[in-house]
């Protein structure tokens, strides 16, 4: 009978630590990359989770807001607007039976009151919902909403459009609009730019917007840099009537738009 | 047959080593500070094989170069861990304690258990176990904690699964060192044991230098 020398025996058993000492740091090893995988995997998609979830609620709100606004200038329009011509119309009534001097100057002055009140129901109206954007389409509305910047600063607002009569869904005309409106509103808040170009070409097939100013811009690449509520609508509203967009950046040489939206 | 894979396995490693201690001193301040900090190991452990070939060559006892190694191994790894575990005031005071004690206990073995001319199984054993407990320590308290797609997490853990699977599988190689002499087995019957010691060293210094790639070669660009 063959027996095992005590060395060979004592070899055996320090292989046998080994690979078994081995065996379970493998072991362990591969547990935790696998389970950190695993854990990792399912953390990210409680992550994505998440961001859809807010960016419905987000959508959800833009819709809210639009639906509000529209109501709320049909209101202002239909309801006080025209309640403040009727007031006007008595008022000139009334005129006619003031017989004192003091009595028409009253009369005046209530006059001149309720046209201030129609002109600042009608502008609210106006900006709530333009209603040369439902009447003319998105190329006028832009034109008009050019028009009221360069008014109001020293700006030089280049407003370029080519039109081929393309009959636009309203959804997308407004939402297209709403961009351009939060794009200028962020450029005269901060940016501090002394020239912006807007193009807008509306094709057979296809809606273009481009924008771009020569502002301090800021870092689009860095990811770390929060969006702010402003850049969020917009992406919302592009991801609504699902356009494709971009938006470049880089601090000190401005900021560039483009967004296009294939038509059916 | 054993002694040449050993042989092989030695030179493959000793190249892995010399290309990680090329990339630590040309990156060193391009590294983050925690694989900066392996740069003392690295350098403990080429200076020491390059010793130790030498004095073999001479033909002189090279074994008090393995003492002196041990205690570097202890000191240059604490101070990784010390890194990696961002402890409170009161966990950094009884960690470096701890060390202190283990250091301690090394310089004490080697002056009166087991001779500068002998293998230090206790000490070795010691310092092998209490490594082996700091990898297992960061994988408990990393665990669903770490982002593994972020440069620095991934080259921790790559370092930690290095320590781990060399310290744990040569543990026994260590601690029965001295046993087998006793026992009387041949230096020839024991090449396999080396074998698998210079195998686990390649795969060691492998990862080691997958965790020195990865913050180079993920690095943010500006």
């Amino acid at each position: 009978m063959d027996t095992a020398s005590p060395q060979a025996e004592i070899l055996t058993v320090i292989f046998i630590g080994i690979f078994l000492m081995l065996f379970l740091a493998l072991a362990f090893v591969l547990f935790f990359y696998f389970s950190q995988r695993k854990f990792q995997a399912q953390q990210l998609a409680a992550q994505e989770q998440q961001i859809a979830h807010r960016e419905q609620l987000l959508l959800a709100s833009i819709k809210t807001q639009e639906e509000e606004r529209r109501r709320l200038a049909r209101e202002l329009h239909d309801e006080v607007g025209s309640k403040l011509n009727v007031i006007n119309l008595g008022l000139y009534q009334l005129r006619k039976l003031g017989t004192t001097a003091e009595i028409q100057q009253s009369f005046q002055d209530l006059l001149g009151l309720v046209r201030t009140t129609t002109d600042t129901t009608r502008r609210i109206a106006h900006d709530l919902l333009p209603p040369t954007l439902e009447k003319f389409g998105l190329s006028v509305a832009l034109e008009e909403l050019c028009d009221q910047y360069r008014q109001s600063s020293t700006v030089s607002l280049n407003y370029e459009f080519s039109d081929t009569a393309v009959e636009l869904d309203s959804l997308v005309e407004l939402n297209f609009f709403r961009v351009a409106q939060e794009l200028l509103s962020n450029t005269y808040k901060y940016s501090q730019a002394s020239q912006i170009d807007i193009t807008l070409a509306l094709k057979p097939h296809l809606v273009q917007l481009t924008y771009r100013d020569n502002g301090a811009g800021f870092d689009a690449n860095n990811p770390t840099q929060q969006k702010g509520m402003g850049l969020q609508n917009i992406e919302s509203r592009m991801r609504t009537i699902q356009a494709d967009y971009q938006l470049d950046s880089t601090p000190g040489e401005g900021m560039a738009f483009s967004a296009q939206k294939t038509l059916p | 047959m054993y002694q040449q894979l050993a042989l092989f396995f030695g030179k493959v490693y000793l190249v892995i080593l010399v290309v990680n201690v090329v990339l630590v001193l040309l990156f060193y301040k391009r590294l983050p500070s925690k694989i900066r900090s392996l740069s003392f190991f690295l350098l403990g452990s080429l200076a020491t094989d390059f010793a130790s070939r030498w004095f073999f060559y001479q033909g002189a006892n090279n074994l008090f170069l393995l003492h002196i190694y041990t205690l570097w191994e202890l000191l240059a790894w604490s101070w990784f861990f010390y890194l990696v575990f961002e402890l409170t005031h009161r966990e950094r005071r009884l960690y470096f304690g701890g060390i202190g004690l283990a250091g301690v206990l090394l310089l004490l073995n080697s002056l009166f258990l087991e001779p500068l001319t002998g293998f230090n199984s206790n000490a070795k054993t010691l310092v092998q176990v209490l490594l082996v407990s700091f990898a297992i320590r960061y994988f408990f308290l990393a665990f669903g904690k770490i982002d593994l797609t972020k440069p620095v997490a991934r080259s921790v853990t790559f370092i930690n699964f290095a320590v781990l699977l060399y310290y744990s599988g040569t543990l026994f190689i260590f601690m029965s060192s001295k046993l087998l002499k006793d026992y009387g087995v041949a230096s020839s019957q024991q090449h396999g044991l080396w074998v698998v010691n210079a195998l686990l060293l390649v795969v060691f210094h492998f990862l080691i230098l997958l965790s020195i790639w990865t913050p180079l070669r993920l690095r943010p660009k500006y």
